[in-house]
Order: structure tokens, then C-alpha cells, then sequence
């Protein structure tokens, strides 16, 4: 496989110690995110999506496979190495208001991974600002606290701190779950700005298959720890080939009364199936 | 399938609400004055029939609901009138609410894991309204509860009366809460974001599983989401909330396939659509008023995209622009 992100085989086992199974939490996945362009990882809580991204970026470690960025093998990196990894990949949480320090200022919290790779050394604040406009926050947002804004600013503010270290991969898990529904569009306008105008890669985690479907090339569907079903976007889509990918299809409620109420029986069955496994 | 949407207009005439709401009113104190987060709300739920109030954060969706609860604190200020079955229960007082709650107006909430008590085995929690509202002996609340699981799907239902909450998953804890919810047959049931913690798959059992007990049992229900799909299926009616007051109300055909409000329409546009790859989703820009400062037009003026001079002056009224279909809009929306 080619790509920017190259990922073969990864595992993720827990426990297993003194001859008990492992929780096979990520079992031999394999996938690959290419320049510019976005893969979206689909799965139900539990099915593996968020230990695989955290597995990528060693936030948890992998007991198996491999990981290339840019034909580095993560794996293998030494401290140093895998802090250089970590400017090149960098991750945006669900909950911003968790991920932010609530007695920092947003700007400084957006300084912070400047700091920490001893970046912009001359002119941190001027850069800070930067990355603001560039998420749509005016200026004076840099001197706030978590608590005084809105959910969607806390997830530009998230953004924005990603983006400090100017990285070629965002790892995006489930980044609009907690937001309401008109401030979700602008957060996926956004990032879909943010790709073509920074050339950035996604590997975008999240349940919502419908808000997937909108900013992914390419779908990965994930179910108790395995990809099920993998490929261009618009074709899984259109042509599920897995019963899961079906039934996940089917359990997305749509905005169209007539449809949806025919959809019923279809989903039912569906789901009673899956059920039983 | 039947017409639902022809069903659900006539329906409001033909029979007396189980629930009615007439000018509610909520105002919390805040540091800055009075805020009043419900505006004038009216409201009628029918037998049989489920009414989705859809809004976003901040909207009065669920405040409107916790008043007719009785569950607000003792300093928001409630006017107005809830009947319950003709009965007025707006200021009744905490012992009547008491036994109004579960009897006759049924609860299910957002967060199934909170809801539940962890210390106490499932077969407690639901027998427990069972012994003390019904009168029920230890045996016959026993039988009653399995009964009830086994109504909401839960298999091997007098085992599962032993186990503690967190046995069980996140979508068998929410059909626990619905079926004590429904345990003590109530004429209404409110349902405030009940599916918004679940997987979407775990979701779509809730929302079959309401419908049918609806059909077998007639109960009125009403749910409360910050999300048109998910109502689209299950609602016979909608009412869109905005600032604490409704901006349109319609038979859920109606709504969806000729939505009046510019925010309704803009709801609408910002949901992404399945299998489609748009480049960019509407938004509506701006944030909702400031309850403490709402402007003196329309209140979604700020932040509508076909703003007019007039909007910005006049307070528009709720007016019928469709069978049963109210807006409160100035302007002709072009369909």
C-alpha cells in the first residue's frame, strides 16, 4: 500500500496475561490515508475506532502491525523520533472543554505545543493569532477562557492547536458528536476548508455515517475490532457489501418523513439479524 | 402504510388533549435580570399521538417539558397553564405533582447510565413505582416488572430483575428506563433526547421500540431532540423551538417538504445528507439571542439570511400558513 499514512496489520490486545484471552480491542487492521485527502473510520462505541486512532500516534501502544508516516516506521521510533511523529500527526478530541486547560487562556493553550516543540521562539503570539483567524476566531478570542465560549469555538480552538505544529495528518475523533447540529456544519465546512487550502490529510473517526460520507474520499468501517468493509466512499455507500455496513446504513435516521417511515421495516429486520449474532 | 400525515392533521380536532399547555412561561433570575427562557408557549398532545419538539441548546425544549413536570428549581418563575387529562396542575403543589409524575405524565431522559440508581437491582427500580403508586404486593410488582421488560425487549426478563444497572449495555439500560417510564400506564410520555447517548444502530431499536408500544398501548408521547432526522420517522406532528418560543409548528410531512421558518429551513440544510458529498453545508451564522437581550424584531433576524426591514421592527406572531401549519414568520418563503 502506498500513502502518507500506512497502516498494516495493527493490533491492539489488552490483558491476556496468565493464559486469559486478550481483549482484542484492535485486531489486524489495516488501512492507508493518502496525501490531501481524507479516510473516514466508522464504528459503533467499541468497535476499536478510537484505540485505533490513539494506536497511531502511540498515545496507546500497539502490540502488533505496522505504522508508517511517510514511510517512517512509528513503531520502531525512539523518543525523539516519535516527538518529531507527533508534529507531523497531530489529534483533535471529541470534548473540547475536556481537552482544554479551563484556567489557561484558549490562546495559551493553542501556544502550548508551539512550546513544547520550540517552535515560532520569536513571535509565538503573533502565530497564535494566525491560527486563529485561520479557524475563523477573531483576536480577541486568544485571551478567553474555555468556559466563555461555545461549544463549536471550543472545537475551532481544539482545531487551531492541532494545526499549531503544522502537521500533514489530522487524527479527528468523532470532533462534531457534542455539538449541535447547525454548529457541526460549520465545523465540517471548516475542516473541508482547512484541507484544500493546508493540503492536510484526515483519518476522520466518528459514529455519524452521514457526516462521514460528506467529508471522506475513502470509508473504513469498523465493527468489534476489525475493518468490515473498506473503499471508495460514495461506492460503500451506494453498494454496501457487509451485513454490518447495511444494517449501519439503515439505522441512520434521515430528515425525510416518507422515507424514513418505509425504511422501517428494512431496518428492523436488519437490526433483529445483527442481533442474534 | 397509512396516511399519517392526513391522520395527524384532523387528529387535533376530533379529540380533547391528553396534555395542553397555554401560554408558558419560564423565567430564571440571573446576575444580569430576569431571564425569560420560555416565551408563551402553547401545546396539545393528543391520544395516541407523538409530537417531537425540536430545538437547539438554550431553546426551552426541555425547560418547557421540566415545567410540566413540576421538576424546575424553586426560582424559576412558571406561568401560564398545563391540564393534564382537562386537570390544571400548573402550581399544584409538590405532593400532587408527586403523584402526577409516572402516573399520568411518564419520563424517559438523555442519560440512561445517571437515571438509574447503581446500588439498586433493575427488578427494585421498576418494581418500586409498581408497590407504592399501584399498590401492588411484592409478588404481583414482581410478576408486573418482568412483564415489562419482556414488553421492551429485554430477554430472559426474571433473571435480568437480579441484575445491578451495570450489567447491562447503554441501549438495554434506556429500554429499562422506558419500560418504568410506561410502568405505571401513563396517558403521556416525555421523552427528552432519549437516543442522543446511543449508537445509531441501539438508536434505531429505541425509536421502533416506542413506536410499537405506542401502537399497542396508545399512549401520547412527546420527544424532545435537537435533531430533525431522527424525528422524521416517529413524529406525527412537529414543533420547532427558537429562543424560547415556538418559530413553527406542522404535520411532519408538511414541515419537512415545505418548511416555512428561515431557521427551520436552515436546520434542515445544515444536516449532512447520507451518501451525499456536497462541498459545503449551509450553516445558520451567529448564535442565539441573549435571553436577558433578545432584539425587537423577529429574534432569529440577527442571523436569517433574507432578512427584511420589517423583521427587524415587528415581533411576528404564529400565523397558519398551511393546514395546521403555523410560522411565525413576516416573510413568504418561496416553496
Amino acid at each position: 500500500m502506498s500513502g502518507l499514512l500506512v497502516v498494516e496489520d495493527l493490533q491492539v490486545h489488552f490483558g491476556g496475561r496468565r493464559g486469559a484471552e486478550p481483549v482484542k480491542a484492535v485486531d489486524r487492521v489495516s488501512l492507508a490515508v493518502e496525501r490531501g485527502q481524507t479516510l473516514g473510520l466508522v464504528g459503533e462505541s467499541g468497535s476499536g475506532k478510537s484505540t485505533t486512532g490513539l494506536a497511531l500516534l502511540r498515545l496507546v501502544e500497539p502490540t502488533g502491525g505496522r505504522v508508517e508516516l511517510d514511510g517512517i516506521d512509528v513503531r520502531a521510533a525512539g523518543r525523539r523520533e516519535l516527538r518529531g511523529l507527533r508534529r507531523r500527526m497531530a489529534m483533535v478530541f471529541q470534548d473540547p472543554y475536556a481537552s482544554l486547560n479551563p484556567r489557561r487562556t484558549v490562546g495559551d493553550s493553542v501556544a502550548e505545543p508551539l512550546e513544547v516543540h520550540g517552535l515560532h521562539r520569536d513571535d509565538r503570539r503573533g502565530r497564535v493569532r494566525e491560527l486563529f483567524s485561520l479557524v475563523g476566531l477573531a483576536d480577541d478570542f486568544v485571551d478567553r477562557h474555555p468556559h466563555e465560549l461555545s461549544g463549536g469555538q471550543r472545537q475551532r480552538v481544539g482545531i487551531a492547536r492541532a494545526l499549531a505544529v503544522e502537521p500533514d495528518l489530522l487524527v479527528l475523533d468523532e470532533p462534531i458528536a457534542s455539538l449541535d447540529v447547525s454548529v457541526q456544519a460549520q465545523v465540517l465546512n471548516l475542516l473541508v476548508r482547512l484541507q484544500r487550502e493546508l493540503g492536510l490529510a484526515y483519518l476522520f473517526i466518528a459514529h455519524d455515517l452521514a457526516a462521514v460520507a460528506h467529508v471522506s474520499d475513502t470509508v473504513a468501517v469498523m465493527n468489534r475490532g476489525r475493518i468490515v468493509e473498506q473503499g471508495d466512499a460514495q461506492e460503500v455507500y451506494r453498494a454496501p457489501q457487509h451485513e454490518y455496513t447495511r444494517a449501519l446504513l439503515a439505522a441512520v435516521p434521515q430528515p425525510d418523513p416518507a422515507a424514513e417511515r418505509a425504511r422501517r421495516a428494512e431496518r428492523r429486520a436488519l437490526v433483529a439479524e445483527l442481533a442474534q449474532d | 402504510m397509512t396516511a399519517p400525515s392526513a391522520a395527524s392533521a384532523t387528529a387535533p380536532s376530533s379529540s380533547a388533549p391528553v396534555l395542553s399547555v397555554r401560554d408558558l412561561r419560564v423565567s430564571f433570575s440571573s446576575r444580569r435580570g430576569r431571564a425569560p427562557v420560555v416565551t408563551g408557549v402553547d401545546l396539545d398532545v393528543h391520544a395516541g399521538e407523538t409530537l417531537a419538539i425540536v430545538g437547539e441548546s438554550g431553546s426551552g425544549k426541555s425547560v418547557s417539558m421540566l415545567a410540566v413536570l413540576g421538576l424546575l428549581p424553586s426560582h424559576a418563575v412558571v406561568e401560564g397553564s398545563v391540564e393534564v387529562d382537562g386537570e390544571q396542575v400548573l402550581g399544584a403543589g409538590p405532593e400532587r405533582m408527586r403523584a402526577l409524575r409516572g402516573r399520568e405524565v411518564g419520563m424517559v431522559f438523555q442519560d440512561p447510565m445517571t437515571s438509574l440508581n447503581p446500588v439498586l437491582t433493575i427488578g427494585r427500580q421498576v418494581t418500586e413505582g409498581l408497590e407504592e403508586r399501584l399498590g401492588l404486593s411484592r409478588r404481583a410488582a414482581r410478576d408486573r416488572a418482568a412483564e415489562l421488560l419482556a414488553l421492551v425487549g429485554i430477554r430472559d426478563p426474571q433473571a435480568r430483575l437480579d441484575n445491578y444497572p451495570h450489567q447491562f449495555s447503554g441501549g438495554m439500560r434506556q429500554r429499562v428506563m422506558i419500560a418504568i417510564g410506561l410502568s405505571l400506564d401513563p396517558a403521556v410520555l416525555i421523552a427528552d433526547e432519549p437516543t442522543t447517548a446511543l449508537d445509531v444502530t441501539t438508536q434505531a431499536q429505541i425509536l421502533d421500540l416506542v413506536q410499537d408500544l405506542q401502537d399497542r398501548l396508545g399512549t401520547a408521547v412527546v420527544w424532545v431532540s435537537h435533531d430533525l432526522g431522527v424525528v422524521a420517522g416517529i413524529a406525527d406532528r412537529v414543533v420547532v423551538m427558537y429562543s424560547g418560543e415556538i418559530v413553527e409548528q406542522a404535520p411532519v410531512d408538511a414541515l419537512y417538504a415545505t418548511p416555512q421558518h428561515p431557521y427551520t429551513r436552515g436546520l434542515l440544510g445544515a444536516l449532512p445528507v447520507l451518501g451525499e458529498r456536497r462541498a459545503e453545508l449551509a450553516t445558520i451564522a451567529g448564535l442565539p439571542p441573549d435571553p436577558v437581550a433578545r432584539p425587537s424584531g423577529c429574534w432569529f433576524a440577527p442571523r436569517c439570511p433574507i432578512r427584511a426591514q420589517a423583521c427587524v421592527t415587528a415581533h411576528p406572531p404564529l400565523r397558519e400558513v398551511g393546514p395546521g401549519h403555523l410560522a411565525r414568520t413576516l416573510c413568504e418563503v418561496a416553496p
